[in-house]
């Protein structure tokens, strides 16, 4: 685990990094076939989180997905308004080497689907 | 047309460092969609019963809508409607909002996809591949100018389950 996305796991403290792969798919560059899954076990909320990481041509897929929120969760409402701006925080992070300053009072409301 | 009985199936908020003025702007001509949206141009007359219509490269019509909100630089809602035969008639018409919101000196995007019935997830599969490509290709243009090269597999399931429902697809 250490050294593929050096500094990833410090987003599981204090949470339980349970399951780290990466693999490689034949017959494409090494640079770019690793994929990784991190799942993070949140006790004590009872949810998971996982981050896939797919290479996708010269960039880069990652798929967040967050579950197992109780009926009537108000977690699931505030990771529905935090992840869009980390996200995107993120994105801008990496494409531009500065990251947005995203208000807390701007995440507002959640349109659920 | 009454669209209080639309209910969002797809979901997708994104923080774009630009002004609301140059997201509306980018949503709504295709000097800029065709950038960021594989190529297609929109062509949006910009007032409510006005046509929204998405061209393919070669100019066919990929999707014919009508403006229903149109609130500029803040909200347009259209309907989203897929130019394959027998598609709006067997799964209803298909509505997209677009809600452009400041959020201290970015800007929060937020897009909708509703219906009026319930649609199957290997449906809705096609714009949860789609949306999240094109918003990020989007956020990229406006921060950097350049969008992103996306390389995208045709949806399969959608196709599956469209050509299962007797929908003509490409």
């Amino acid at each position: 685990m250490p050294g593929l996305v050096p500094g990833i796991h410090v987003l599981a403290s204090p949470w339980e990094v349970k399951t780290w792969m990466a693999g490689t798919k034949p017959g494409h560059d090494e640079s770019f076939s690793v994929s990784a899954i991190l799942l993070l076990d949140m006790q004590p909320f009872g949810c998971q989180v996982v981050f896939n990481i797919e290479p996708h041509g010269s960039l880069v897929k990652l798929t967040l997905t967050h579950e197992g929120f109780a009926e009537g969760s108000e977690l699931l409402d505030g990771v529905s308004k935090g992840w869009p701006a980390i996200l995107s925080g993120l994105k801008t992070l990496l494409e531009s080497g500065t990251a947005l300053a995203i208000p807390l009072s701007a995440l507002g409301k959640v349109h659920h689907a | 047309m009454n669209i209080d009985k639309f209910k969002p199936a797809i979901v997708y908020t994104i923080y774009i460092a630009s002004t609301p003025e140059k997201v509306w702007t980018a949503l709504t001509t295709a000097e800029f969609s065709k950038k960021y949206f594989s190529g297609l141009a929109v062509e949006a007359e910009l007032t409510i019963g006005g046509a929204f219509i998405v061209r393919t490269p070669d100019g066919s019509v990929h999707i014919a809508g009508e403006v229903i909100e149109c609130d500029p630089p803040r909200k347009l809602t259209i309907t989203w409607n897929v130019n394959w035969p027998g598609l709006v008639e067997k799964l209803g018409p298909a509505l997209v909002t677009y809600e452009i919101e400041p959020a201290g000196d970015v800007v929060k995007l937020t897009l909708i996809q509703s219906h009026d019935r319930p649609i199957g997830d290997d449906i809705l599969s096609g714009g949860r591949q789609g949306w999240p490509a094109i918003l990020s290709s989007l956020k990229s243009l406006l921060e950097t100018g350049d969008a992103l090269v996306i390389k995208m597999e045709p949806p399969q399931r959608m196709l599956a389950a469209l050509k299962k429902m007797g929908i003509a697809t490409p």
